[in-house]
């Protein structure tokens, strides 16, 4: 249990973990297609997208389960496309946990520290270590069938982290826990993750674990990967609208590029000319038919009199407690609907359902896309 | 108040057949306690004297016999139908699995003659070993396998080695590839990811097949009848000729109560011994 | 992965491939001596002939017996459904006092040799002055099958989701309906294979049948028995022969219709 040797200062170990042109075909079905991603030491990583878009398969290739068809996996700088799981130095965390129900904690968590030959005074202290990391001292000789959800991923957390791997996998683990439960295990989670420096990569396709748990998040649809980045570059600046509109709420209006300014671009919606951000445009030809990708809180709503960027009939409301959803009908919107959100406790009788409401644009950050903008592969 | 449709229409013909049998195990045990009447078909009296017959050196061998073959038949089948079970359970190919699947199963529809006359003919020494080896020129004279305890436990373990298989696979499907993957992840090689984690998981599998198997072997009449021919006999051979041949059907009777209350012995005994493995169970 | 793990695959393979052969022997070794043109059951044989599988279809022991054996069969195979099938509804769905008492009674001849619930049949029927006649052959082999119905049914119901039924309830079905428009459909592959599976162990089955049937009741294996016991002609054989290929046949199409796989509960549940 030496700390490993110091090969490059941890700070500057930008490919720690490094996939690099790896594909994976299952029969007809494409689940990985030539996907590059450099993981830094210490760093957490989240594998986000929906089902079937590849981060299960990613997570068994990262394992050694399954082995890629192309491309080399890179552990610690050593290609571990041949090196069969048991000798890869990872510690995995499963969705339903995998607690082995004929063994007690002490035996689960100490079964990779056996395995390494340490002596019963090494495997002793260790296991108290890793337990008393997850609050868990003193359940050595429960069974796992009793220990309730919370503590039997704590028991497989901690039996991942006693090898010390050099990598830790996590498969969608807050999925089987209640809401409450969920929040707070995500924090301890992150704290013990800080504290150990372990290599963390994180699957899930929950959007909001996503934001408030990475350092990075990788997202996945369809075997590639369209965006890699800091939670606020993927929310604020989407590389796409597959990415604009998985990553939180967003509503799509249709206007027309009056001139490229810079950063920025002017946009035409109705009679308003807007300000949004010109990043994904290039160099695209005034005149052009655009896409604007607008958050729910970039909006709010407004006499219908005054110049709002379109009018709308409010259609439902719902409250959330520390701000109020409104759905509202608008013609400027190609599904028919926006979605605005205001943080006025009097909102609701403001705007009743049924009123005539104007909608203006709050912010410079919303961003435009080219109508046949094609996603980055 | 609770509303139970169909209740005491499904009930009563399962109660009728569960009384059936009752009634025929009374009738046994009543049987076994009356005396033999020889040239009669009655028996006589109420006497312990069949009971007491049991304790004769001759019985007594071939209950023994019967527990010692059932017990080695049981064990034989249990190490050849794992690595069968194992490759039914966990191999890709549908088409694979298929074949097993019929070869393994096909011989527990054919029942009991057919069975034990083909290992006549594979083992008689006329038959197909002695004829390869002799052809082959590894022996001059054919070897004796009928009419041996090798032969007869050689064609008990074909018997219930489907069986075996059957609910070894079934013990092995239900556990948690998960598991295993969660083993090798912490440095367990193939072999000891099996020893630890699957063989132990497949525990239950394994006991109830043991039961099952030995259960079955101890009732097994035509393998040994027509195999063992005399040379072997187990229990169920001795009761038939009791009842068939000599028509002491008394004595024939309290042979099988007491046959009875031996494998429920051992069966109990196994239960026991796999008590803690109870806690494991299918996830 | 490493040479390892091929030559444990290879090691595997050799191993699993001589077991199946050792399973297969007793097959194809009796296939090959029913075409022996000799009489005498030897191996292997000098030349080939048919004339033993016309000698064992021309058989009238064997024929009697064959018909005797579908009559009871059919007979115990059906009742054993019947009964079978409603006790694992009730095991499912309802509890009573005696519930585990009653399932243990109907699940006892699993464990307990076939030849003493054979005698005790014998017993009861000479004591009932019944003739040995097809009533007493039913009803043994009805309690001898049972068990592998109740369990076979009972899992197709415990794998059934009640959410249908109670859909239909909620629709305005009576139990009665209920039963019949959506419970049994959908146990109807578990159903028509547990009912295949009882018939076929039912046709085969031979201790029991040995000490309740009589000349004239005598099912097809306790003739194959008598037959064996005298004449020592590849009759058997070609007996043998048309055995197996109908039970493969059989189980192949039910293969491919139901799953046996599934219906087996050897299926890979991850």
């Amino acid at each position: 249990m030496d700390d490993p040797p110091a090969r490059s200062e941890p700070a500057a170990d930008r490919s720690f973990l490094r996939l690099e042109g790896v594909s994976k075909r299952f029969g007809d079905v494409t689940a990985l297609n030539a996907v590059s991603l450099d993981v830094a030491r210490g760093e957490i990583l989240t594998l986000l997208g929906p089902s079937g878009g590849g981060k299960t398969t990613m997570l068994n290739l990262l394992a050694g389960f399954i082995e890629p068809d192309t491309g080399t996996i890179e552990i610690d700088h050593r290609i571990v496309n041949n090196v069969p799981p048991y000798r890869r130095d990872i510690g995995i965390l499963f969705q339903n946990y995998a607690l082995f129900p004929h063994m007690n904690v002490a035996a689960n968590v100490g079964y990779g520290l056996k395995l390494r030959r340490l002596s019963r005074s090494q495997i002793r202290r260790r296991l108290d270590e890793v337990l008393a990391l997850v609050h868990l001292t003193g359940y050595e000789q429960r069974k796992p069938r009793q220990l309730s959800g919370g503590q039997q991923q704590r028991v497989a957390l901690a039996r991942a982290l006693a090898i010390a791997p050099k990598v830790l996998l996590l498969d969608e683990p807050f999925s089987a826990l209640d809401k409450g439960l969920r929040a707070s295990m995500q924090t301890e989670l992150k704290d013990i993750q800080r504290s150990l420096g372990v290599t963390t990569i994180f699957v899930t396709h929950d959007q909001s674990e996503a934001l408030s748990l990475s350092d990075r998040i990788a997202v996945l649809s369809e075997g590639s990967i369209r965006q890699i980045g800091t939670p606020a570059e993927i929310y604020v600046h989407p590389a796409d609208r597959f990415v604009a509109g998985f990553v939180g709420n967003v509503n799509v209006l249709r206007g027309r590029l009056e001139r490229l300014d810079g950063q920025n671009a002017r946009v035409s919606l109705g009679a308003t000319t807007l300000t949004v951000s010109a990043m994904r445009l290039g160099a695209l030809a005034p005149g052009a038919t655009v896409e604007l990708f607008v958050r729910p809180e970039q909006l709010r709503l407004a006499e219908a009199i005054e110049s709002t960027m379109c009018q709308g009939v409010v259609a439902a409301q719902a409250y959330q407690g520390t701000h109020i959803d409104f759905h509202v009908k608008t013609d400027a919107a190609i599904s028919g609907r926006v979605l605005v959100r205001q943080a006025q406790v009097d909102a609701m009788s403001r705007w009743p359902i049924g009123s005539c409401v104007g909608i203006a644009l709050t912010s410079k950050d919303a961003i435009a896309f080219p109508v046949e903008s094609r996603p980055l592969t | 108040m609770k509303a139970r449709p169909f209740f005491w229409a499904f009930v009563t013909p399962a109660a009728l057949c569960g009384f059936g049998l009752a009634v025929a195990l009374a009738a046994l045990f009543q049987f076994s306690l009356r005396a033999y009447v020889p040239g009669s078909l009655e028996p006589g009296g109420f006497t312990l004297e069949n009971f007491a017959a049991l304790m004769k050196p001759l019985y007594a061998r071939v209950f023994a016999e019967t527990v010692w073959i059932s017990g080695v038949t049981a064990i034989c089948t249990l190490l050849v139908g794992y690595p069968v079970a194992f490759a039914l359970v966990r191999t890709k190919r549908r088409v694979l699995k298929s074949a097993i699947l019929i070869i393994v199963v096909t011989p527990l529809f054919l029942g009991e003659v057919v069975r034990t006359y083909s290992w006549i003919v594979v083992l008689g020494n006329n038959g197909f070993i002695n004829a390869v080896l002799m052809k082959v020129g590894l022996i001059a004279q054919p070897i004796q396998m009928m009419f041996t305890r090798f032969g007869v436990i050689a064609a008990l373990v074909h018997v219930t080695l489907p069986i075996m298989v059957i609910m070894l696979a079934a013990a092995l499907a239900h556990i948690d590839r998960d598991f295993e993957r969660a083993a090798e992840s912490l440095g367990a090689g193939p072999v000891r990811t099996f020893l630890t984690i699957t063989l132990p998981l497949s525990a239950p599998g394994i006991v109830a097949g043991l039961t099952t198997a030995f259960a079955w072997t101890f009732s097994a009449f035509a393998t040994p009848q027509l195999i063992g021919g005399g040379q072997v006999n187990m229990l169920s051979n001795l009761v038939y000729q009791l009842g068939f041949a000599s028509f002491n059907f008394p004595f024939a009777a309290s042979l099988s109560v007491a046959g009875l209350a031996l494998t429920f012995g051992v069966l109990a005994i196994l239960r026991v011994l796999s008590r803690p493995l109870e806690a494991i169970g299918p996830h | 992965m490493g040479s390892g793990r091929a030559f444990r695959g290879i090691l595997g393979i050799a191993l699993v491939s001589a077991i199946l052969c050792f399973l297969l022997l007793p097959a194809l070794v009796v296939t090959i001596a029913a075409f022996n043109a000799r009489a005498i059951l030897s191996f292997p044989p000098d030349s080939l002939s048919w004339r033993w599988f016309a000698k064992a279809l021309a058989y009238e022991d064997f024929r009697a017996g064959f018909r005797n054996g579908l009559i009871v069969s059919a007979c115990a195979s059906t009742l054993a459904l019947l009964v079978g099938a409603a006790f694992a509804f009730v095991l499912d769905r309802y509890s009573f006092r005696l519930k585990r008492t009653l399932e243990a009674v109907l699940v006892a001849p699993l464990i307990i040799p076939h030849f003493t619930i054979g005698l005790g049949f014998l017993i009861v029927a000479a004591g009932l002055g019944a003739t040995r006649g097809f009533a007493i052959v039913v009803a043994c082999h009805l309690i001898l099958i049972l068990p592998f119905v109740l369990r076979s049914v009972y899992i197709s119901l415990r794998n059934l989701d009640r959410r249908l039924e109670l859909a239909a309830a909620s629709l305005g079905a009576s139990p009665l309906r209920v039963l019949m428009n959506v419970t049994i459909p959908l146990l109807a592959p578990g159903l028509v294979s547990g009912w295949l599976f009882a018939a076929i162990l039912s046709f085969n089955e031979f201790t029991a049948s040995l000490f309740v049937t009589s000349q004239r009741t005598q099912t097809l294996p306790v003739a194959m028995y008598n037959y064996v016991r005298e004449y020592a002609d590849p009759s058997m054989a070609a007996l043998s022969v048309m055995y197996i290929v109908a039970t493969a046949t059989l189980l192949i199409i039910a293969n491919s219709f139901f799953g046996l796989g599934k219906v087996l509960h050897v299926e890979d549940v991850r």
